[in-house]
């Protein structure tokens, strides 16, 4: 007997051995079995009663199987030992007589539940591996520096063109993919962590792809290592930049084109109002001369109409200059600073002369910005100056007010002139609109343009609550903290 | 001006042209003023006469054939022309004309006011200098 146990002793720590007499229904445990299950055939019983209810029928099957053609068996199976559950691998065979009926079967009784444990992590683990794997899209890589193997995953065929027939098994495969240019300062930089004890490594570089193009890459690698830090495994993932570096690339050439475009425009904008206004002068300058020259043979309407000439001169040299103005507006900024609002507006009124300085008034006190400041300054003049141009009132009153709206400031200049109907509300924001004809009120019609352009250029929008006989405010928001 | 000679005027705009000889008349200053229409003009008309070279030049330059800046280099560079003052009379606030004058020894730079008061006040100082200062006979 001990000598047939001694046969199935072969494998690491068995559980321990049985013996079963299927005559005298004797049951012999090793004594490790033996502290769970007892003596005697009870302890068969309750052996049977711990098996797992799903391995139940299965065992059931072998059981019959063994004892009718005879022979070995090996199975594993699940007990149910103190609420545990616990893998035991049983292998054994069952001994016939003379007569070939079934007499004894022995066999070793092995607690695998460790090694089913490891397993199913293991398995799982590999399942994670191939949803990361696919989900990341990335070609992920496996060095082993025992062996000097490197294994690839399926998207370096995906992401590269190499079929895993051509993909090396070795590190020089992917050294020698890497671009000439990027090669040296790759490997010093691999090596090196691998040597120095470190233990993440990333690197940027091009790899060639099975077509001869080279893909941009970042890659990313961890470093395993061993009890006594020895480098044992390496893995990474490649992660394909090159669409990403394409975007890049094509949005920086976007960009000159656009500087070079604006500049363009700005030459043709200079040259153009350049151009125009020179006639202008010439005009101006030759409608005073007669008038000086020939004042005695002109009549009242003959100097009316003299008069008429030059101030329509006058009144083109503005709208060149507007032009000038409206075509440039935004386009060579300064760089945004914080700005001290209070004080550019105080500034700008200053600049409008004594009356405005009589007329405007500020509630409270304006807060800091981020902006050009002269982009505000032009801005706030021009809404400032319409309010005194278009007054009604023998007394101009304008106040200039700020309140906090979310991220943004709303900045609004209210008047006491002759207020605006609704429906003109979308129009004076219109190029070249006025409201008043123009030989009432000389306006080239510009300025509010310029203030939606320039405001809505940097986030914010331009608003105007009005109502005839009951003045206007005009009112702009702008980002509270602008970064070009 | 603290001499005799006539004044060169190099500008192609004919308004322009009337414009600084009125002011000049208003002005009572009494050189006779020459006309040129662009800057190879005014290279014809100085070699042609060495012995009636005018005391100063007033160059416009945005002109065509040679403009400004081109008929200052050619008087700077002629040794029986590079000591006459050239004056530029130009509507350019570039900076790059200002520094290519300059940088030709241009004697001085005055941007065309559009206001045309404004431009015989120009004229009156321009002639104020030029009469103090000395020229070259």
């Amino acid at each position: 007997m001990s000598m047939q146990q001694d046969r199935h002793a072969g494998a690491p720590p068995p559980f321990g051995s049985f013996e079963f007499d299927l005559v005298s229904h004797r049951t012999v445990w090793s004594d490790e079995i033996s502290r769970d299950y007892g003596e005697g055939e009870a302890s068969y019983h309750r052996h049977l009663a711990s098996i797992h209810p799903d391995d139940r029928e299965r065992l059931q099957k072998i059981g019959e199987e063994t004892l009718a053609a005879g022979g070995a068996f090996a199975t594993a199976y699940r007990v149910i030992v103190g609420g545990d559950v616990r893998w035991l691998q049983a292998s054994g065979e069952c001994t016939r007589d003379g007569s070939g009926a079934p007499v004894r079967v022995l066999g070793t009784l092995q607690d695998v539940t460790e090694q089913r444990k490891t397993q199913e992590a293991l398995r799982k683990g590999d399942e994670y591996f191939r949803i990361v794997s696919r989900a990341t899209n990335d070609a992920i890589w496996d060095w082993d520096f025992r062996s000097g193997a490197v294994v690839w995953n399926e998207a370096v065929e995906r992401l590269f063109g190499y079929p895993p027939a051509e993909v090396g098994s070795h590190v020089e495969w992917w050294t020698s993919h890497v671009h000439p240019d990027d090669v040296h300062r790759v490997r010093s930089r691999i090596f090196g962590v691998i040597e120095s004890g470190g233990q993440a490594w990333s690197a940027e570089y091009r790899f060639r792809r099975r077509d001869g193009t080279y893909a941009f890459i970042l890659d990313r690698a961890w470093v395993m290592r061993d009890e006594n830090e020895q480098p044992v495994r390496m893995i990474g993932s490649m992660l394909d930049l090159t669409a990403r570096k394409e975007a890049e690339r094509r949005q920086a050439e976007l960009v000159t084109k656009l500087e070079a475009a604006n500049r363009d425009l700005n030459d043709f904008a200079y040259v153009v109002s350049h151009d125009l206004k020179a006639p202008l002068r010439a005009i101006s300058t030759l409608a005073g001369w007669i008038a000086q020259d020939q004042a005695a043979r002109l009549d009242d309407e003959g100097r009316e109409q003299l008069g008429l000439l030059v101030s329509r001169v006058k009144r083109m040299n503005d709208l060149v200059d507007g032009i000038l103005k409206y075509s440039r507006a935004g386009q060579l900024e300064a760089e945004a600073k914080s700005v001290d609002l209070h004080a550019l507006v105080t500034e700008t009124v200053d600049l409008l002369g004594p009356e405005a300085h009589a007329a405007v008034r500020i509630e409270g006190r304006l807060p800091t910005a981020t902006c050009a400041k002269t982009t505000v300054q032009q801005i706030f003049q021009n809404l400032l100056s319409n309010a005194l141009k278009h007054c009604d009132k023998p007394e101009p009153s304008i106040c200039v007010s700020c309140e906090e709206v979310g991220d943004f400031f709303r900045f609004s200049v209210r008047d006491n002139g002759p207020g605006i109907d609704s429906r003109h509300f979308e129009r004076i924001f219109q190029l070249f609109q006025t409201l008043a004809p123009r030989d009432n009120v000389e306006s080239t019609g510009i300025g509010l343009a310029l203030v939606k352009k320039l405001v809505e250029l940097h986030g914010g929008r331009v608003e105007v609550v009005s109502q005839p006989g009951a003045g206007s405010t005009f009112s702009f928001t702008w980002p509270k903290d602008k970064r070009r | 001006m603290n001499s005799n000679r006539h004044i060169l005027l190099v500008d192609d705009d004919s308004v322009d042209v009337m414009t600084v000889k009125r002011a000049l008349r208003e002005l009572r200053v009494a050189n006779p003023v020459q006309v040129a229409q662009n800057g190879e003009e005014a290279m014809q008309v100085l070699r042609a006469d060495p012995q009636n070279l005018p005391c100063i030049v007033l160059m416009d330059i945005n002109m065509p054939r040679m403009n400004g800046i081109e008929a200052l280099a050619a008087i700077k560079a002629d040794d029986h022309l590079k000591q006459i003052p050239v004056v530029m009379l130009t509507t350019s606030r570039h900076d790059q004309d200002k520094v290519a004058s300059f940088r030709l020894s241009v004697a001085g730079y005055m941007v065309k006011p559009v206001d045309y008061l404004q431009f015989v006040d120009l004229m009156r100082g321009l002639n104020l200098y030029w009469t103090i200062s000395e020229l070259p006979e």
